[in-house]
């Protein structure tokens, strides 16, 4: 029962891009290039906060351990990153997405190239995380084994791979409406199943962070360290964002959307937010886990008992993979055909771009398999979307610190702060120490991901300033 | 694999890139991605569940009527009626095991069903039977199960719940559905292909 559900639900999606497809084809000389008929962007926002809340576990790790400060700094770092986003879009007032996104790589070829390969890199990666961990879910958790998760990932992603193959925007966006009415289903009903339950540890416990993470000099506790632990999650809630070409496209479509009124962008933002406060409860709910190792399996297999669970379980972290991997898989697409225009200096394009798209499609999920087989051996699935973490600082630096524009850079510019950067983080991260196995202080290195991400705003509005006064 | 690669040559050779492109998208791509999970070149056996010749669940506690229960460490084995050779490796010797063979059935395997100190060794489909075997094995069972010409890990053998291998099932079944919907649409046919060319191949 529960896996013929899955495949219901799946097949259906399938078929809804079908059919979303033949009544509105991608349009040849420009596949990626539309804008219309994309429903509900906040379904996809809300998707992918739950991507990284429930089966990266990132947001809702740092629920469980630092507490409402944190939680309220993530929501209002990714508010304001909508905002901040918006701005950036009214700046250049495009018409449509995809000249927007091509303003990215003005400039200089060195640093359009750099800049644009370096993203599509942190994005396939950023799938290829997302495939380890759902493979790890789906045996700690759903209890398939090793071998059969492996196909589990790799099916999912197939089908993903599909939605956007045949309906690019469209199949990703119409999927992502599904997808949201499938995680939110199961944030209700384990949110109903764990209030009738007795929570294990104190309201009061639960809100406040413990002690031995994001911790202060010098021992300082207290309304300092509230602020501290907000405003480290506020620069990672907004550099997420600032980072994430899908989240860009998201907020373009909400601002078109919205008009000139701005009540449907306020919509998006309260849904985009909504996931990271319904995390509380959960975290009061779920109790204390020990500091160290930790398995996601034993957290939440109390809550795997019954068939229904399971089947709401099982569909909504394949729904929230589905969401995220989509979403960064089509951004790295669009963004290599972006590359592939502005290297033919054809804009707009005269040709064909059918091909480019199909053949980027193969390079970005060759790309993003490679990469999960190469990790799939290691112990520790996390330890990729952990150092993804560095170079997420690192984009969202360039970005806040050249307000969008690498074109103010001098040549090449891209290429040394991007090199710099990976290898201080690199080195940051082998100080202290890779973990072996998934541990709760995996989210000690936030800290040093914000301080990479202010360096590297700092070093490249230095480097604005410098060449604007030469 | 090589075999995969090949076979995708032959499909692709002589085509347009126009063609090329779509194939590769379409079929070939994601078709290795899923023949590569499948039968992967990282394991020699990883096939879908109905295949696998054995699995092997651990015991760990034993319950007398009116006592309490204690540690007792076993193993279950349930052997399927396929062609396969293996050996289940033993911490500690075992001495005894608990088949669902007859007397007879078990005289006529002797040579199939073997338990010494090290393990147990097992050739499959025994002779005369048809369903599968189950076996109790008292000792612990070490990390290893043998194959000729190889070693694998014994949590790629454990049994796996019905309820995890629908999930299984139903994520194949749902691959299977997006490859015959998708590649229809994506790979157009030849006649197509000459009306939007204007040019017929002889």
């Amino acid at each position: 029962m529960p896996g013929l559900l899955v495949a219901i639900v799946l097949i259906a999606s399938l078929i809804l891009v079908h059919f979303s497809i033949r009544a509105q084809p991608l349009p040849p000389n420009c596949p990626l290039n539309v804008d219309e008929g994309l429903p509900l962007p906040e379904a996809g926002q809300a998707s992918t906060v739950f991507s990284l809340t429930a089966l990266f576990g990132a947001y809702f790790g740092i629920a469980l351990l630092l507490g409402l400060p944190a939680l309220l700094g993530l929501a209002f770092g990714t508010a304001l990153g909508f905002f901040l986003i918006r701005v950036w879009i009214d700046k250049h007032k495009p018409e449509r997405f995809e000249p927007f996104l091509f303003g990215l790589l003005k400039g200089n070829d060195g640093n359009a190239t750099i800049y644009a390969l370096f993203i599509c890199g942190v994005q396939c990666a950023y799938a290829a995380s997302e495939l380890l961990i759902l493979r790890e879910i789906a045996k700690v958790s759903l209890g398939v084994r090793a071998d059969q998760a492996t196909f589990v990932a790799v099916g999912v992603a197939v089908i993903g791979y599909f939605y956007v193959l045949s309906g690019g925007y469209v199949g990703v966006f119409r999927t992502d409406v599904v997808q949201f009415l499938l995680v939110g289903i199961m944030g209700v009903v384990f949110g109903v199943f764990l209030l009738g339950h007795e929570p294990t540890v104190g309201l009061s416990a639960g809100l406040f962070p413990r002690p031995g993470y994001w911790k202060l000099p010098g021992g300082i506790s207290g309304l300092p360290l509230y602020v501290y632990h907000f405003s480290l999650a506020t620069v990672m809630g907004g550099g997420l964002l600032a980072a994430s070409p899908d989240a860009w496209k998201r907020v373009f479509m909400a601002r078109k959307k919205a008009g000139p009124g701005g009540g449907r962008f306020l919509v998006f933002v309260i849904v985009g937010t909504l996931p990271f406060l319904m995390l509380l409860p959960f975290a009061v709910a779920i109790g204390p886990i020990p500091d160290g190792a930790v398995s996601t399996g034993q957290i939440f297999s109390s809550l795997l008992n019954g068939d229904a669970l399971f089947v709401v379980a099982a569909l909504g972290l394949i729904a929230s993979f589905l969401s995220s991997f989509d979403g960064a898989l089509l951004a790295s697409v669009h963004l290599g055909l972006m590359l592939r225009r502005k290297k033919s200096e054809q804009v707009p394009p005269t040709q064909n771009e059918m091909s480019r798209f199909h053949w980027l499609m193969v390079a970005a999920l060759l790309t993003v398999f490679l990469l999960f087989r190469s990790l799939v051996g290691f112990s520790n699935p996390y330890l990729l979307g952990n150092l993804l973490l560095g170079p997420y600082a690192l984009i969202a630096g360039i970005q806040v610190g050249t307000r969008g524009n690498i074109s103010l850079l001098r040549e090449n510019s891209v290429l040394w702060v991007t090199v710099l950067g990976i290898l201080g983080w690199f080195f940051y991260f082998v100080s202290i120490g890779i973990p072996k196995v998934p541990t709760t202080y995996q989210i000690n290195t936030v800290p040093g991901g914000v301080l990479l991400f202010f360096v590297v705003a700092f070093t490249c509005q230095a480097l604005v300033y410098w060449r604007a006064k030469e | 694999m090589i075999d995969f690669f090949k076979f995708a040559w032959d499909v692709i050779r002589g085509k347009r890139a126009v063609e090329r492109a779509l194939i590769s998208a379409y079929a070939l791509a994601p078709g290795l991605l899923i023949t590569s999970s499948l039968y992967g070149p990282l394991r020699s056996s990883l096939a879908i569940d109905l295949e696998k010749p054995f699995a092997i669940s651990e015991l760990k506690t034993e319950i007398v009527s009116g006592g309490q229960p204690a540690n007792k460490q076993g193993l279950i084995l349930i052997a399927e009626p396929v062609s396969s050779r293996y050996r289940i490796k033993l911490n500690s010797g075992a001495s005894k095991i608990w088949t669902s063979l007859s007397l007879d059935e078990v005289q006529a395997n002797a040579s199939y069903l073997v338990l010494d100190r090290g393990g147990l060794s097992n050739e499959t489909p025994f002779v005369g039977v048809g369903k599968p075997v189950t076996v109790v094995i008292e000792g612990s069972i070490a990390n290893d199960v043998q194959f000729p010409g190889g070693t694998e890990r014994v949590e790629d053998w454990e049994l796996v719940s019905q309820r995890a291998k629908s999930i299984v099932s139903s994520i194949l079944f749902a691959c299977v559905f997006a490859f015959g919907l998708s590649i229809p649409a994506g790979i157009p046919s030849p006649d197509g292909d000459q009306k939007e060319t204007g040019e017929v191949r002889t």
